[in-house]
């Protein structure tokens, strides 16, 4: 059964739509990542232009974010505070990262280099939280992230002025520390045109040293709002938000996400960490695979992701 | 200069006058019938199959039927290997007058029909509405494999059949086949034509318009979504909001016993 979907321009089957947005909502229950990732390229497989494809899921992670993030407030596994201080760096990130872009175009050869620099980021975090989190969960060491860190590093965020105490993921820090971090992720997630969740669940779990299912919590809250920005200026500025795609994908997403959020529960920290990390190594080798294999068609429609 | 097909155009004229001349009892609807010349895409709209009739005069051995959408401008993005090994976007390539659709259903094999410069002044194939931009004359194929594997361009070679067999009073052949109108086809004004064929040399012989046009709630949506951007972005919102909300409170509500 098909349905047409109006700012597509195009027909799809309704349970295609709802199955995709069952999984990728599962996913982001489960790791607090928006699925965007996952989401735009199967959209555009299924024939959706990638303008609508990108716009679209933002409007339906806003959904599955909606549904998780309240499914941890209950749970208690939401840093507001954090999650707030993470938000305004990465507004402020994503405003300087969609300059950036620009300038490294004019120097030429930017995509490429991003996007390697991109695949080699996600294959060391992915690799790193893998062996990291095999090590815990074999028993060698305490499943924390007791990672012994440059001292450099600890010196500089010792040294950052404003310290605070973030109750919820149990740690005193500078305000400086979400801020910029969060500003890095903004920067990045602008350059890669992705919402950046599979980079701020690692930042927030090595670099914050979060606990892990706060760390899921947290991000969904910073994905909402993320998310509902870009959604509200996509339909402003593009108009490529599809919204019976959405209610479509959002069916099945936050169904997805509350089961997510379930099975999260029941795992270990450690045990969510290495799925998590097989799921950054898998996104690494789709994009490997991308840039190895040579394309049906070399030619490709303008826009999206 | 001499146009191509402009010998056998007397021909079939004198042949049309002819049939109508000796027309039946019944209403003439002329060489070329497009069912349906209407189509309205709603909600569960997913494509249409239209119907092509045609009447091929007495004298003539061959049919081919076109259908065009608007030509634009397209601008694509290339692919090309960085450093020999890595596949990206390259550049941009734009090309001018591309057809949105363009579906040609024939009799026969196209080059049994006509010699390929009959074929580019009626601009029957591919190759004859679309020209690569300077420089770079691979990209055309490219094309092509973009728009086809949209199922925008299409062609059918054979796909017009005789419909009976016979031929009629007026020794005129009925041929009948159909264009498979993908639902991405952008909504607007179609213009089919049929062109005639006689010792490799054709002619246009009839020509029928098919409008595709958005209705109800898809159109209200595109409507709403185009004109009133702002508004439709934080309904779209409100909406996600209020989905997810309530679906974590029902599912909270579920397994209220278990935490």
């Amino acid at each position: 059964m098909h349905v047409f979907l109006p700012i597509a321009g195009n027909s799809i089957n309704i349970f295609v739509l709802v199955g995709l947005g069952g999984l990728v909502g599962f996913l982001s229950g489960l790791f607090g990542v928006g699925g965007g990732f996952l989401m735009t390229p199967l959209l555009m497989m299924l024939g959706i232009p990638a303008t609508v494809a990108a716009a679209s899921d933002s409007n339906q992670i806003v959904a599955a974010s909606a549904s998780g993030c309240f499914a941890h407030f209950r749970e208690r596994t939401v840093d507001i505070r954090m999650g707030i201080f993470m938000l305004i760096g990465g507004v402020a990130g994503g405003t300087l990262g969609v300059q950036v872009i620009k300038i490294l175009r004019r120097l030429g050869e930017a995509d490429f280099v991003i996007t390697v620099v991109y695949v080699l980021m996600l294959g060391g975090v992915g690799s790193y939280m893998f062996f990291e989190s095999l090590t815990a969960l074999r028993g060698r060491r305490p499943s924390t992230a007791s990672v012994s860190r440059p001292s450099i590093y600890r010196r500089i965020v010792e040294s950052l002025p404003i310290k605070m105490t973030f109750s919820r993921s149990k740690v005193t820090i500078s305000v400086f520390m979400p801020l910029l971090l969060g500003l890095l992720v903004g920067v990045l997630a602008a350059i890669m045109g992705v919402g950046g969740g599979f980079i701020m669940v690692p930042v927030m779990i090595y670099l914050l040293r979060m606990p892990m299912h706060v760390v899921v919590g947290t991000s969904l809250f910073q994905i909402l709002f993320t998310c509902a920005n870009v959604t509200i200026l996509q339909s402003y500025i593009n108009h490529t938000v599809d919204f019976v795609l959405v209610l479509l994908l959002l069916i099945g997403s936050v169904i997805g996400a509350q089961i997510g959020v379930r099975l999260g529960r029941r795992l270990k920290a450690d045990q969510l960490k290495i799925l998590m990390a097989v799921l950054v190594l898998g996104v690494m080798l789709k994009m490997l695979l991308g840039l190895l294999i040579t394309p049906a068609i070399l030619l490709a429609y303008k826009g999206g992701h | 200069m001499k146009l191509p097909g402009t010998s056998s155009t007397v021909v079939v004229i004198l042949a049309l006058i002819a049939a109508a001349a000796v027309a039946p009892a019944i209403a003439y609807a002329g060489p070329l019938t497009i069912v349906p010349e209407r189509v309205a895409v709603g909600l569960f709209y997913d494509g249409i199959d239209l119907d092509i009739r045609l009447e091929l005069p007495a004298g003539c051995d061959a049919a081919a039927v076109r259908l065009t959408g608007r030509a634009e401008r397209l601008e694509l993005k290339k692919k090309g290997k960085i450093g020999g090994v890595l596949w990206m976007s390259v550049g941009e390539v734009t090309f001018e007058d591309v057809p949105s659709v363009y579906l040609l259903a024939t009799s026969g094999p196209l080059e049994e029909l006509a010699p390929p410069e009959v074929l580019a002044h009626w601009k029957l194939g591919y190759h004859t509405v679309i020209s690569a931009p300077p420089g770079d004359s691979t990209l055309l194929a490219e094309l092509v494999k973009l728009k086809e594997n949209d199922h925008l361009f299409a062609i059918a070679e054979g796909g017009l059949r005789p419909s009976g067999g016979a031929r009629d009073d007026r020794g005129s052949r009925v041929l009948t086949g159909s264009f498979q109108l993908p639902a991405r086809a952008p909504a607007g004004e179609y213009l089919v034509e049929l062109f005639a064929f006689q010792d490799r040399q054709g002619v246009p012989l009839a020509s029928a318009r098919v409008t595709v046009e958005q209705v109800g709630i898809v159109r209200t949506l595109n409507d709403l979504a185009v004109h009133h951007g702002l508004l439709y972005g934080i309904a779209a919102v409100i909406s996600a909001v209020a989905v997810g909300l309530l679906t974590g409170l029902i599912f909270s509500g579920k397994s209220g016993g278990v935490h």
